[in-house]
């Protein structure tokens, strides 16, 4: 299952319910998109990132919640290996 | 009113409204043996037939008696799901808090049995709830037994 967080809109504000509407229209995402306000969840994943990150920022969490991978930039193959 | 001989030889006049019982089994008769109400059904509201659905929720009077739900109401707790499809969907037919996703995304059983350890690789993660484009709180807990891709990106 993928969920997407939006961490911010273009004029860096927070994503309002429509704007997560709108993101999900635009590229017909049937799975969550939810907004992680001032990217709060973001850097609790990436404690461990030194204070920089790079967009997509992704988590692999397998089977039993457990966090497998975290990293700067996408991880497909990690998370289908883990399907 | 009705005469019981007992042993001892003494007189019993049983009157039934004495006892406050009536004819609940519904069998013609009225005894003091007769449970005050609802013990024939187990305990479903009368109606004697376990097996039937009379709400039409797809749960048995059995089954709604067992989970304590109203067999004779489709949604018990009033959140717009029927009692059924929150069995199915692994929510609570009694909390109107907890109902599947508006998006369509099923919860897993096992919702209630993690707990996190943290925000790092090989801990259980801590949950985390955040809005959707429904405007509802979503979990990562709820979905406790699929692999999961969580992306955080931004708009720009």
């Amino acid at each position: 299952m993928i969920i997407e967080a939006i961490t911010e809109i273009d004029d860096g504000s927070a994503p309002a319910t429509e704007d997560l509407v709108t993101w999900a229209e635009t590229y017909g995402l049937t799975m969550p998109v939810v907004a992680d306000e001032g990217s709060t969840l973001m850097w609790k994943y990436a404690a461990n990132e030194g204070g920089s990150v790079g967009l997509p920022f992704t988590v692999v969490i397998d089977r039993g919640v457990v966090i497998d991978s975290i990293a700067s930039g996408t991880q497909v193959d990690a998370a289908v290996g883990l399907l | 009113m009705r005469a019981l001989w007992l042993p001892g030889s003494f007189l019993l006049l049983g009157c039934a409204g004495l006892f406050g019982a009536e004819d609940t089994a519904d069998d013609g008769t009225h005894s003091i043996f007769d449970a005050p109400d609802d013990t024939d059904d187990g305990g479903n509201g009368g109606d004697d037939d376990g097996g039937a659905d009379p709400d039409d929720d797809g749960l048995t009077n059995d089954e709604e008696d067992e989970l304590g739900t109203d067999p004779d109401e489709a949604d018990s707790d009033g959140d717009g799901v029927g009692d059924g499809e929150e069995l199915d969907q692994n929510t609570d037919p009694l909390d109107e808090d907890d109902a599947p996703y508006e998006g369509g995304w099923a919860k897993d059983a096992c919702r209630s049995e993690v707990e996190g350890e943290g925000w790092r690789e090989g801990d259980v993660s801590d949950n985390f709830v955040l809005s959707d484009q429904f405007g509802e709180d979503v979990s990562l807990h709820d979905f406790c037994d699929r692999t999961i891709y969580l992306v955080f990106a931004a708009f720009w």
